[in-house]
C-alpha cells in the first residue's frame, strides 16, 4: 500500500452559534493516496463541504475542532499557523475549486491579471528572482491552453463576464493547478454546468490527474458523476461517514441501509410507473441530532440498540467500511426498502 | 388517436437587443436572439411531455410562451383547439384556470409576507372557486393534504419550510383551481436526491388522481426518461429529435441526442465510448447556418452547412432532424 498523501483521523468539528453547539463532523477518518480520487457523497447539510473547508483551513470563526488531526504529507495541518498555511499549503500544495466559478473570480480584473497574481505570489514566497511580466503571462497562457481554452493568448485579456460558466470553471482549474498541487478539493465543480460541459470538465480533471498524479477529493451529491470518476467513495450523513470503500463495491453492493436507499431513490434505475423510494422523515438538523445512530428515526430496520449506541465505522469486508450496527452484528443484510 | 391538448405550430419567439437610441447610434444595431425558432409540438392529454436541452436552448422560453407570458413572433399555440393568442378576456380567464406553472425557484414564487393559507387561497378567491358550500379554509386544508403537508402549515410563512416543502406548497397552489395542464419548469432543481424522489412520486400520484397533463422541462435526462411518455430534445431553439420516450432512448438518431445521453452520468455504468462534444453551445444571436449543431458535430459534412435539416419520420412518431441519419445510425 502506498503512503497516504492525506490522512484524516477522527476529525470532530463543532459550530458554535447563538450559544448552541452543532456537531458538523463526528469522528471522520479516512486516507487518500497519491493520485487517487475520493468521492464524497451525501445530502445537503451532511458536512461534506465543511470537511473540504477544514482541510483547506478556511473555516468560519464559529467553527471549533475539539479533536482530530489532518495529516498532509506528514504534517498536521491543524497545528499550522494561518501564515504558514498561506505560505506553503493553501493554493500551493492544496487547492480548491468551488461550485460557482462566477463568485470565485474577481469581476473587475482581467483573467490574466488574476492568474499572474498567483504566479507572482508564489515567486515572492519562494524568494525567487522576479520574472518579467511578459514571462508570467506566457506561463498563464500555457496553463490556460492546458485546460482546453481555445485562443488562450487572446482570452487572457478578457474579463470573467466574457467567459461562459464552463470556461470560468476551466480558468479556476488552471489557477488551482498552477503550481505543484498534490491535492485538489473539488466542491461540486460541475453542479452549475450543462451535461455536455460537465462531461468536458470531468474529462479534463481525469486528464490532469493522470498527468500530474494529483489526488482529488471530489465532493458531490450526484452519485452518477462520482461513480464515473472516483476510485473510492464515502457516503456521509449528518456529519458521520456511513459507508466507505471502492466505488464499484459501495455503489454495487451497499452495506448500509442509507446508501442503498439513496441508490433506490434515483430515477435512472427505474422504468416509468414504478414508484421511487422516498426515505421517510427529514435529515435531522445538526443541533437536534438523535441519540445513537443518527439515521435510526428514518430507518425501518432499526432496532432498540440503534437508538442508544453510536455505531463506529468498521471494516465489513476487504477495504469496505460501514457504520451500521445490524450489518456489523449479523453480516450482510438485504435491505428491502419498499 | 388521442386528443392533443396542446398543438404548437411553427412557433418562433425572438428577442431583440439594441433597441435603444444609444445602441442604435453607436452600438452594433438591432440584433435578434433566436430563442425559439420554428417549433412544432403536440402534447397529448394525460401524458407527460419531457422537454430536454442545455441552458440557452430555449426550453424555458417555450414553456413561458405556452403560458402566454411571452409573445411569439409567429406561429400558433392551440390549447384545446383554440389559439391562445387570439382569446378574448373571458377565454383568457378560463385558460389561466386550466393551465398552471410550477416555477424553478421554489422560494422566489412564494410571497414571503403571505401565510401559506393566503398563498393558496389567492387563486381560489380570484376565481370564486369555493361556491358549493365548502369554505376556503376547508379547501386549503384539502389541498395541503393532497400534497402531504399537515393543515397547520397553513398558518406558517414560506421561510419556515424546507426546499422540498416549499415545492409542495407551489404544487398545492398550482392544483387549487383543478387545472388540466401544468408546465413544470425544472421541478426538482436544487433538491436532494431523496427529496426529489418524494416530489416525483407526488407529481405522479397527482397526475393519476386529477388526470393532469405535464410539460416537463428539465436538463436531467434520467428524470425525464423516468417521468415522460413523449420527449423532445432541443438545441439552440430547434427540436432535433422527438418521439415516444421509449423509442427515442432505444434508437437514438440525432448525433446531439447521442452525445447528450452518453454524457449522462449513471451509477454503476462506465461507458468506454463516451462521446465528448467539443466546444460550447453557440450564441442564439448568430446561429450557425444550415444545421445548428454542425459546429460541434463530428459527422458534419458540407451539406450540413448549406441546408437546414427538416424533421424526418423514422416511424411510429419518432422524428429527427439530421442530414446524415443513414450513415450515423449504422456507426453508433
Amino acid at each position: 500500500m502506498n503512503e497516504p498523501l492525506l490522512e484524516v483521523n477522527s476529525l470532530t468539528l463543532d459550530y458554535h452559534l447563538a450559544g448552541k453547539k452543532m456537531r458538523a463532523l463526528d469522528k471522520v477518518s479516512f486516507n487518500l493516496e497519491k493520485g487517487q480520487v475520493m468521492g464524497v457523497a451525501g445530502e445537503s447539510g451532511c458536512g461534506k463541504s465543511t470537511m473540504g473547508l477544514a482541510i483547506m483551513g478556511l473555516l468560519p470563526e464559529i467553527a471549533r475542532i475539539p479533536r482530530g488531526e489532518i495529516i498532509f504529507q506528514g504534517d498536521d495541518l491543524l497545528r499550522k499557523s494561518p501564515g504558514e498555511m498561506d505560505k506553503n499549503i493553501r493554493g500551493q500544495k492544496i487547492s480548491m475549486i468551488f461550485q460557482n466559478p462566477q463568485n470565485a473570480l474577481n469581476p473587475v480584473f482581467k483573467i490574466g491579471t488574476q492568474m499572474t497574481d498567483i504566479l507572482r505570489f508564489q515567486e515572492i514566497n519562494k524568494k525567487e528572482k522576479k520574472s518579467s511580466r511578459k514571462k508570467l503571462y506566457e506561463m498563464a497562457v500555457t496553463q490556460l491552453r492546458e485546460t482546453g481554452i481555445s485562443d488562450p493568448g487572446e482570452r487572457i485579456y478578457n474579463y470573467p463576464f466574457e467567459f461562459s460558466g464552463g470556461m470560468k470553471q476551466r480558468v479556476m482549474i488552471a489557477m488551482a493547478l498552477s503550481s505543484q498541487t498534490s491535492l485538489l478539493i473539488a466542491d461540486e465543480p460541475t453542479t452549475a454546468l450543462d451535461l455536455t460541459i460537465e462531461a468536458q470538465i470531468l474529462e479534463l480533471l481525469m486528464k490532469l490527474r493522470s498527468k500530474y498524479d494529483t489526488s482529488i477529493l471530489y465532493i458531490s451529491h450526484n452519485l452518477g458523476v462520482l461513480s464515473q470518476i472516483s476510485d473510492r467513495i464515502m457516503i456521509m450523513y449528518a456529519g458521520r461517514i456511513f459507508e466507505m470503500g471502492p466505488t464499484s463495491t459501495v455503489l454495487g453492493s451497499p452495506r448500509h441501509p442509507y446508501s442503498s436507499a439513496l441508490l433506490e431513490s434515483l430515477p435512472g434505475r427505474h422504468t416509468k410507473g414504478k414508484r421511487l423510494l422516498s426515505i421517510p422523515g427529514h435529515v435531522p438538523s445538526l443541533d437536534q441530532l438523535p441519540p445513537g445512530c443518527s439515521f435510526h428515526p428514518r430507518c425501518p430496520f432499526a432496532e432498540d440498540e440503534c437508538s442508544t449506541r453510536v455505531p463506529d465505522l468498521e471494516m465489513v469486508s476487504s477495504d469496505h467500511w460501514s457504520a451500521c450496527l445490524l450489518d456489523q452484528r449479523r453480516g450482510r443484510q438485504k435491505w428491502k426498502w419498499t | 388517436m388521442e386528443m392533443d391538448l396542446i398543438q404548437i405550430n411553427d412557433l418562433k419567439v425572438h428577442f431583440y437587443l439594441g433597441k435603444g437610441v444609444l445602441s442604435r447610434l453607436f452600438g452594433k444595431g438591432l440584433r435578434t436572439v433566436h430563442a425559439v425558432d420554428g417549433v412544432n409540438l403536440h402534447i397529448q392529454k394525460g401524458h407527460t411531455f419531457g422537454l430536454v436541452g442545455e441552458s440557452g436552448c430555449g426550453k424555458s422560453t417555450l414553456g413561458q410562451t405556452i403560458f402566454r407570458l411571452l409573445k411569439p413572433r409567429s406561429g400558433t399555440i392551440n390549447f384545446q383547439g383554440r389559439d391562445i393568442f387570439k382569446m378574448n378576456g373571458k377565454e383568457k380567464h378560463e385558460f389561466h384556470q386550466n393551465a398552471q406553472l410550477i416555477f424553478q425557484d421554489q422560494f422566489g414564487c412564494l410571497n414571503p409576507r403571505m401565510t401559506v393559507r393566503q398563498i393558496i387561497a389567492e387563486p381560489l378567491m380570484a376565481y370564486k372557486a369555493c361556491t358549493n358550500g365548502i369554505s376556503i379554509d376547508e379547501k386549503v386544508a384539502q389541498l395541503l393534504q393532497a400534497v402531504n403537508l399537515p393543515w397547520e402549515a397553513a398558518f406558517k410563512f414560506p421561510n419556515e419550510f424546507s426546499g422540498g416543502q416549499a415545492r409542495r406548497i407551489g404544487l398545492a397552489r398550482a392544483i387549487a383551481l383543478d387545472p388540466s395542464f401544468i408546465v413544470a419548469d425544472e421541478p426538482t432543481s436544487g433538491l436532494d436526491i431523496s427529496t426529489a424522489a418524494t416530489i416525483l412520486n407526488l407529481m405522479q400520484d397527482l397526475q393519476e388522481s386529477l388526470g393532469l397533463t405535464y410539460l416537463w422541462i428539465s436538463h436531467n435526462l434520467n428524470q425525464v426518461k423516468y417521468m415522460s411518455d413523449d420527449i423532445a430534445i432541443m438545441y439552440l431553439g430547434k427540436i432535433v429529435e422527438t418521439g415516444k420516450t421509449e423509442d427515442v432512448f432505444n434508437n437514438l438518431a440525432h448525433p446531439y441526442s447521442q452525445a447528450l445521453i452518453s454524457a449522462m452520468p449513471k451509477v454503476g455504468e462506465t461507458n468506454p465510448n463516451k462521446i465528448i462534444l467539443k466546444g460550447e453551445i453557440p450564441s442564439p444571436i448568430n446561429p450557425p447556418s444550415g444545421c445548428r449543431f454542425r459546429t460541434r458535430c463530428r459527422h458534419a459534412k458540407s451539406v450540413c452547412k448549406k441546408y437546414e435539416p427538416k424533421l424526418m419520420d423514422l416511424g411510429s412518431g419518432h422524428y429527427a432532424a439530421c442530414h446524415r441519419l443513414d450513415q450515423i445510425s449504422s456507426e453508433y
